[in-house]
């Protein structure tokens, strides 16, 4: 399912005195059965964007294609509740948005809205749970007593039981110590290799994304400013930081290897590589 | 040096869950020490409990006043604290009420506040914001603001709990160096709780909390060698630090070295 | 969703409305009120609705905005004219009436047009101040009015929040059926409860460390200055009311 934007355009509180364009003629496209990754500064649109793909809000002005469906201005969704199923939006602290007493109410939620059937229910619920490495265990207890990292799984839970087509995580490492994060990025790349599913990340933490994205955008004042393989993005290190991106580590030091002593290292993932890399130049 | 906080003893219990049993810390004067462990180590409590927000009759000695009943206000003057979440800790409407808010408190006079405000306001360069609402501006400014608003009280101690993971990179930038100038120039004690293991390397001293224990204090330089501790407790170390232990591992450096530029100098004289 | 901007009807524009002092506004308005209901000459009130008039161009708020307030009143308006009517009432005295409450309802709008709502606070706070006298702790309620109108954007950010949440979890805010909205609500009501206390704890939390202390004295920093253009309109609007009392008391 491919995700495209035509021309969008999109104005904070229309027609009064704190009205503020967000984007300005934004153009891209979002590939299939990739992990997508949109980076820029706060305020640079990005949760815009995203509110976009799941028709929270309407483009002030162009398009944005869904698969065959188009929504624009003054468009009707037709089947808004099919959206629902097809893409995914998992929001920052998405724990905020408990108010069941179980977790198995909270995770089953959604899908009782659209009636689903109960025995499916139950296994679509254990299923969404163990994806996220919890176990039928969790299903009675009250996701307010949970620990925060258990809680944001839970949270991903309810959306990933949908099984939709594309997902997106708005900022998912914040408030996460490095033992949740490497879980979440083994949940991410499972969900794209072993499920087929595409997902969009919007974030800022680089050294995070730089293990498991494919296509990187970067943001800012509502225009895509530079967009590539994570290769490419990254390269640009005196770009990216002159807009105020980081940049992963890995790639910050070989950078200044280049700029300082005019060596050119390959651009590593791994620091065992870029070790092996400065034993071979710096000998 | 002095130690400007120490504590003995500290045995806290939380509904019955104990969260520390016979801790001992001490933080010496001027030193900018980062606090770094997985949720629900206690590091949180454990602000609490010093600033006086958690009842406790442990032994807590700060800058040489024994933490009683009677003088929490006494202590609370000497600690500031940042938090996570600036939106919740603003009083007023305008940046200037708002830093005003603390003096207000210990009954200062107007023209007297007028002046501490613009002081502090000029050392923070934030004089452009005085007339701004706290709650329109960006993360960065607004924890300047909440900094702001701590700094009119000269406190001795300031503790920063999450405050500057979520910040954009130019602004986080921004604020780490007013934290140095603040405790460089003017000797404040740092003590920086966080996830981000990259902000220790401003720091001098490192502690590894896991479950209400220390299990690693010490200078950055000593700490970060035992690499295999942290990974057991499921922490990173910092790139710098992984890169230099490996490094040092084919003997081509022979220390820690966290500064970058210092390390292409080193491995390509 | 939920609207930021027009939260307590703060119009944010600048004008030599806008710049006054709070106090000065809160006391123009309780004299302008006074007036209002003293008069019943018809040419006087027509005067007035110069007056008005050019107080709400001076305002530079939308003239629109101002049709906006009134707009509600129409139904009033009719009521009252057609009673009056039934009741042989003079013209004159109908138009008074009318005029009377739209202008007082117009006058009150730029005052709430024009004050964000803290400004207000602790105006009515200045104002209600010979209270303290007779023992209602007028600055300790002022204080607890003016935080819960601060949180007001931040409670309405986190709602919005939610409910974009809960509607990607397949919640209509906008369904009808009953059954629905109880879900609804519960949605977004337990949430918003939790994050609400959380906050106002996170807030106690601030104060206290700041050395708040509800029972102590404090120094109110407010320099919100009465300027020359507040004491003109203090006077214009006292002389207008002395004339008027003055002019009664004589005829």
């Amino acid at each position: 399912m491919d995700i495209k934007f035509n021309k969008v355009s999109f104005i904070y509180n229309e027609k009064t005195p704190l009205e503020k364009e967000v984007l300005k003629d934004l153009n891209f496209e979002i590939k299939k059965n990739q992990i997508s990754a949109i980076v820029g500064k706060s305020g640079s649109g990005k949760t815009t964007i995203i509110e976009m793909i799941t028709s929270l809000i309407m483009p002030t002005s162009g398009n944005i294609k869904i698969d065959n469906c188009y929504i624009e201005k003054n468009s009707k969704i037709v089947n808004i509740n099919e959206l629902r199923f097809k893409v995914g939006l998992i929001f920052e602290f998405p724990e905020e948005q408990f108010f069941n007493s179980t977790v198995q109410k909270e995770v089953e939620f959604g899908l009782k809205t659209f009636n689903y059937k109960i025995d499916e229910m139950s296994k679509r619920v254990s299923d969404a749970l163990k994806m996220v490495g919890l176990d039928d265990s969790y299903l009675s207890r009250n996701p307010h007593t949970l620990s925060s990292g258990e809680k944001r799984k839970v949270a991903i839970a309810s959306i990933l039981v949908f099984n939709p087509q594309v997902i997106i995580f708005d900022e998912p490492t914040v408030g996460l110590d490095s033992n949740s994060k490497r879980n979440l990025m083994r949940l991410i790349k499972m969900l794209k290799n072993k499920y087929n599913k595409t997902i969009i990340i919007v974030t800022q933490d680089v050294d995070f994304l730089h293990k498991i994205v494919d296509y990187v955008y970067i943001l800012e004042d509502g225009k895509v400013i530079l967009e590539g393989d994570k290769y490419t993005v990254f390269s640009e290190v005196e770009t990216l930081l002159k807009h105020g991106i980081t940049v992963p580590k890995l790639v910050e030091f070989s950078h200044k290897v280049l700029k300082e002593k005019n060596i050119k290292m390959g651009y590593r993932d791994e620091i065992n590589d870029l070790i092996k890399d400065i034993y071979r130049y710096a000998k | 040096m002095d130690d400007i906080l120490v504590i003995k003893d500290l045995t806290f219990k939380y509904k019955d869950n104990p969260i520390f049993e016979n801790f001992n810390l001490t933080i010496k004067k001027g030193t900018w020490t980062t606090i770094i462990g997985p949720n629900g180590s206690g590091k949180s409590t454990l602000i609490k409990i010093i600033v006086g927000l958690l009842k406790s009759d442990s032994y807590i000695l700060v800058d040489n006043v024994l933490k009683s009943n009677n003088n929490i206000k006494q202590i609370q003057k000497m600690i500031g604290v940042i938090f996570e979440h600036p939106d919740s800790t603003f009083v007023a409407e305008t940046v200037m009420d708002e830093m005003a808010f603390a003096l207000e408190n210990l009954e200062m006079g107007k023209l007297e506040i007028q002046k501490k405000v613009k002081e502090v306001a000029g050392y923070l360069n934030i004089i452009s914001l005085l007339e701004k609402n706290p709650y329109q501006l960006s993360g960065g400014q607004k924890q300047l603001v909440a900094l702001a608003s701590i700094l009119v009280l000269e406190p001795k101690i300031l503790i920063l709990d999450e405050a500057i993971n979520r910040i954009d990179y130019l602004e986080r930038e921004n604020i780490l160096k007013i934290l140095y100038k603040l405790n460089k120039e003017k000797g404040i004690t740092i003590i920086n709780i966080t996830h981000d293991i990259e902000e220790s390397l401003y720091g001098d001293d490192v502690i590894l909390l896991d479950k209400g224990k220390i299990v690693l204090k010490g200078n950055k330089e000593l700490v970060f060698q035992e690499e295999k501790v942290f990974n057991a407790i499921g922490i990173d170390i910092p790139f710098m630090a992984e890169l230099s232990l490996k490094l040092m591992y084919y003997n081509l450096v022979d220390e820690m070295i966290f500064d970058m530029d210092e390390m292409v100098n080193k491995l390509w004289i | 969703m939920l609207n930021n901007v027009m939260v307590g009807r703060y119009y944010p524009i600048t004008s030599k409305i806008h710049q006054m002092n709070p106090l000065s506004k809160i006391i123009c308005t309780v004299i302008f009120i006074t007036l209002m209901f003293l008069t019943n000459d018809l040419f006087f009130v027509l005067l007035i609705t110069g007056f008005v008039l050019l107080i709400l161009l001076m305002s530079n708020v939308p003239i629109k905005i101002y049709l906006r307030t009134i707009k509600g009143l129409k139904i009033l308006i009719i009521f009252i004219i057609i009673i009056n009517l039934i009741l042989r009432v003079e013209w004159q005295i109908i138009t008074i009436m009318v005029a009377r409450l739209v202008l007082v309802v117009l006058y009150t709008s730029v005052l709430t047009l024009t004050t964000p709502p803290t400004e207000l606070t602790y105006g009515l706070e200045k104002f209600f101040t010979p209270l303290r006298l007779i023992g209602i702790p007028v600055n300790k309620m002022a204080l607890s009015l003016s935080l819960a109108l601060r949180f007001i954007p931040t409670i309405i950010d986190q709602a919005n929040k939610i409910m974009k949440s809960q509607t990607c979890r397949g919640i209509n805010y906008n369904d009808s059926k009953v059954k629905d909205k109880l879900i609804g609500i519960k949605s977004l009501l337990l949430p918003m409860l939790i994050y609400s206390l959380r906050r106002a704890d996170e807030l106690a939390v601030s104060m206290e460390l700041r050395l708040y202390n509800i029972n102590k004295k404090r120094t109110n920093f407010r320099m919100n200055k009465w300027s020359f253009f507040d004491t003109y309109m203090f006077s214009v609007h006292t002389i207008i009311l002395v004339l008027l009392i003055v002019r009664g008391v004589l005829l």
